[in-house]
C-alpha cells in the first residue's frame, strides 16, 4: 500500500488533467476495439485454416462454380461428379473435399402466430472429413453421419438450437436464386456448436461465428450424390495437393482445363482477394489509418503525460531520492502512477465498448478477443517502454543534487 | 565513524567556469560528535554535506563510512543509507509543498516500507518532539518558514538515524525557536545521535562541541 501512497505523489494535483487523460484512454480503448474487428476476423480465419492444415495450407486450391453455371443450373449432379472424377485423376491432387452451401427456410412455431413462421438459415454440407472437424467445436451432443429415420443428422449453431434442440426434427426448404422452393430435406439435430465456433470448409475456407450476428447455421455431412438436380446449391471444392506439387502451376492447369466450369484459386489468391475486399469494401484501409492514428495519439497521449509529468515532478522525484528512494523503485512508482489512470480507463473502455459500438452502429462488436487484448497490451507496452526510456534518459543526465536544484 | 580523506569536488570540470568546491578536505567524525561547520557563502559547506549524505560523489579522495569505502557502494546501498542511517535537513527544507505535514514526515518510513499505521504514529511522535503536532494535517504550503524548518527537522528525526546532516537548520527560526531546537539537538545527541550542522549562526556554532571552518573549499578545525 505504501507503493500506492508514494505513486500518488507523482500524479498531478489537478484532477481535471488526470480525468481528461483517463477519458482519452477510455475512448482510445473503445475505438481500438471498434476498428480492429475486420483485421482480426481476417487473421482469425486464416489462422483457423493453418490450425487444420498446418504447413499444407499453401498446398490448398479452392474451386467455386461460376455464377453463370449456377444461374443456368449447368453444374448438376452429373457435371459435378464428372468434375470430381477428372480433378481426382490429376496427379497433383491428393484429396478433394466437397462442400456446398444453400440458403434454406426453416419453419418454426411462434406464439405470435397460429401459422408456422419461416426463418432463413445457412445450410452447409461438407465432405465427411471437413464435417468431422466440427467435433472440437461442439458444445453438446455429437456428430453423426448415418441418417436417422430418413432424416439427415445435423449440428446447429446455438441460436438455431433455440428453435430446434438436440433430438428434434425439422424440414429445411432450400430456395433458389429467385426465392423459389427447390428442394426439401428432413433433418434431425444431433449436436449444438459453441457460441463462437470455427468452421473450416471450402466456400469460405474458414470462418469464426460471431455470436452477436445471431445468424443461424446448420451443418451436415455431404451425402452422395451431393446435389439434387436443379436446385440452388452453391458448390465448392477444396483440393489438397500433394506436398511436392506446385500449387501455382496446378491452379493454372485446372483453370485451363475447367475454364467453363468455374474458378480455381490457391489459398494465397483467396486470402489476397479477401484482404483486398476487407481493405476496399469493409473500409479496412480507413480502419487501418484510424488504428494507426489512435495508436499514435494513445502512445503520445500517455507517453507525453509521463514525460511532462516526470519533468514537472522532478522536485518530488529528488525529495524521494534524498529520503532513500532508489532508481529502480522510483521507476516502478512512476509507472504505477500512470497505471492508476490507465488501468481503470482501459478496463472501463473495454466494458463500455460493446454498448458504445452497438450504439454507434459502426460495426458489429465481436467481444474482447485475443487480438484486441494483444493490440491494447501492445499499445500499453509501447507507452510503458516510452516512459521508461524517457525516465531513464532524464535520470541519467542529472544527479540527485542537480535534480533538486532544478526542481519546481 | 566517518572518515573523509583528501576529498576534492570540482563543478563544471574542464570548462571556463570551473569551480573547485572542496580542496583536500579531511575529516573524522566520531559517533556522538556534535559538529558545526561554518564559513562564508560559496565556501563549500553544502557540498561537503551533500558528499557526506551520499548525494554527490567526490572527484578525488576517499570517504570511509564505518570502515567501508563509500565509492564501492551501489546506488541502492547509498539510498538505503540515506533512508535509515542519515537524517538530512536541507537548506530549503526539501518538503513537498502540496502534501500534508504528516505525509512529508512519514516519507522516509514509507520509503523504508514501514506499515502506514506505524509510520503515522512515529511521525506524530516526531512532530510532538518538535512541538508542532497540531500542524500534522496542514499542507506544507500553508506553513511559515519557521514551521517548515521544524517539519524538515521532524522528518530527519523520524526514522531515528545515526547521523543527522543539517544544512542551516535554524536559518528560518527566531531566537526562541532556535533555543528550543538546540535543546532538542542536545537531547538527541545525548541519546547517541551524531550531528553535523552547517550554519552561519554563531549561537549554533558555539553550542556544538566541535567547530570547523571552511574557506574556499579548505576545511580547518
Amino acid at each position: 500500500m505504501n507503493a500506492f501512497r508514494l505513486a500518488r505523489l507523482l500524479l498531478s494535483k489537478k484532477l481535471l488533467k488526470e480525468l481528461l487523460l483517463g477519458v482519452q484512454i477510455f475512448f482510445m480503448t473503445v475505438f481500438i476495439l471498434m476498428v480492429i474487428v475486420p483485421f482480426e476476423n481476417f487473421y482469425t480465419d486464416y489462422s483457423n485454416l493453418r490450425r487444420v492444415f498446418g504447413e499444407n495450407t499453401s498446398q490448398l486450391v479452392q474451386y467455386n462454380a461460376t455464377a453463370n453455371m449456377q444461374q443456368n443450373h449447368l453444374l448438376n449432379n452429373e457435371n459435378y461428379d464428372a468434375l470430381l472424377d477428372e480433378i481426382a485423376a490429376n496427379d497433383a491432387v491428393q484429396t478433394a473435399y466437397r462442400s456446398c452451401e444453400v440458403l434454406a427456410n426453416v419453419p418454426y412455431a411462434s406464439e405470435a402466430s397460429s401459422e408456422p413462421l419461416k426463418i432463413q438459415t445457412n445450410f452447409i454440407l461438407d465432405s465427411p472429413e471437413l464435417f468431422a472437424l466440427l467435433q472440437s467445436q461442439l458444445q453438446q451432443g455429437e456428430i453423426a453421419t448415418e441418417p436417422v429415420d430418413n432424416a439427415l443428422p445435423v449440428v446447429v449453431s446455438p441460436h438455431f438450437a433455440e428453435l430446434y434442440d438436440i433430438g428434434e426434427t425439422f424440414t429445411a426448404e432450400s430456395v433458389g436464386l429467385h426465392h423459389e422452393l427447390v428442394s426439401q430435406i428432413n433433418c434431425v439435430v444431433t449436436g449444438v456448436l459453441k457460441e463462437r465456433f470455427v468452421h473450416v470448409g471450402a466456400a469460405e475456407l474458414s470462418f469464426q461465428a460471431n455470436p452477436n450476428e445471431e445468424a443461424l447455421y446448420v451443418f451436415a455431412s455431404a451425402p452422395s450424390p451431393l446435389l439434387p438436380e436443379e436446385i440452388g446449391w452453391t458448390p465448392a471444392l477444396l483440393l489438397q495437393l500433394k506436398p511436392d506439387a506446385d500449387a501455382l502451376k496446378t491452379r493454372d492447369a485446372l483453370c485451363e482445363q475447367f475454364s467453363s466450369l468455374g474458378t480455381f484459386q490457391t489459398t494465397s489468391d483467396f486470402y489476397s482477394e479477401q484482404f483486398d475486399h476487407m481493405i476496399t469494401v469493409q473500409g479496412g484501409a480507413w480502419n487501418g489509418l484510424m488504428l494507426f492514428l489512435f495508436a499514435l495519439v494513445y502512445l503520445f497521449g500517455f507517453g507525453g503525460y509521463i514525460v511532462i509529468n516526470t519533468l514537472q515532478k522532478r522536485k518530488v522525484f529528488s525529495i524521494l531520492m534524498i529520503n532513500g528512494m532508489y532508481f529502480s523503485r522510483m521507476l516502478c512508482l512512476n509507472l504505477l502512477s500512470s497505471l492508476l489512470i490507465t488501468i481503470p480507463a482501459t478496463v472501463l473502455g473495454m466494458i463500455a465498448a460493446p454498448y458504445l459500438i452497438r450504439k454507434l452502429a459502426y460495426t458489429t462488436f465481436t467481444g474482447i478477443t485475443p487480438g484486441t487484448v494483444v493490440c491494447i497490451l501492445l499499445l500499453f507496452l509501447g507507452s510503458v517502454l516510452f516512459s521508461i526510456v524517457a525516465t531513464v534518459v532524464q535520470w541519467r543526465r542529472t544527479s540527485i543534487r542537480e535534480l533538486y536544484m532544478q526542481g519546481e | 565513524m566517518i572518515q573523509l580523506k583528501q576529498i576534492e569536488k570540482i563543478y563544471q570540470k574542464a570548462k571556463p567556469n570551473e569551480v573547485t568546491a572542496l580542496k583536500g578536505v579531511s575529516l573524522t567524525i566520531h559517533d556522538g560528535d556534535l559538529i558545526a561547520v561554518t564559513g562564508p557563502s560559496g565556501s563549500g559547506k553544502t557540498t561537503l554535506l551533500h558528499i557526506l549524505a551520499c548525494l554527490e560523489k567526490p572527484d578525488a579522495g576517499e570517504y570511509i563510512l564505518n570502515g567501508q569505502n563509500v565509492a564501492e557502494l551501489s546506488e541502492r546501498k547509498k539510498a538505503d543509507l540515506r533512508n535509515s542511517y542519515f537524517g538530512i535537513v536541507l537548506q530549503d527544507f526539501g518538503l513537498m509543498e502540496e502534501e500534508s505535514v504528516l505525509l512529508n514526515v512519514c516519507l522516509p518510513l514509507l520509503i523504508g516500507k514501514m506499515r502506514h499505521k506505524e509510520a503515522k504514529k512515529a511521525a506524530i511522535s516526531a512532530l510532538e518532539r518538535m512541538g508542532i503536532p497540531s500542524l500534522a494535517t496542514k499542507k506544507v504550503n500553508q506553513l511559515s518558514g519557521g514551521q517548515k524548518q521544524r517539519v524538515a527537522i521532524a522528518r530527519a528525526l523520524v526514522h531515528k538515524p545515526q547521523i543527522i546532516l543539517a544544512d542551516e537548520p535554524t536559518g528560518a527560526l527566531d531566537s526562541a525557536h532556535t533555543e528550543e531546537l538546540l535543546q532538542l539537538i542536545r537531547k538527541c545527541n545525548e541519546e547517541g545521535i551524531t550531528f553535523l550542522i552547517v550554519t552561519h549562526n554563531p549561537v549554533v556554532a558555539d553550542f556544538c562541541t566541535r567547530q570547523m571552518h571552511i574557506i574556499d573549499g579548505k576545511l580547518s578545525e
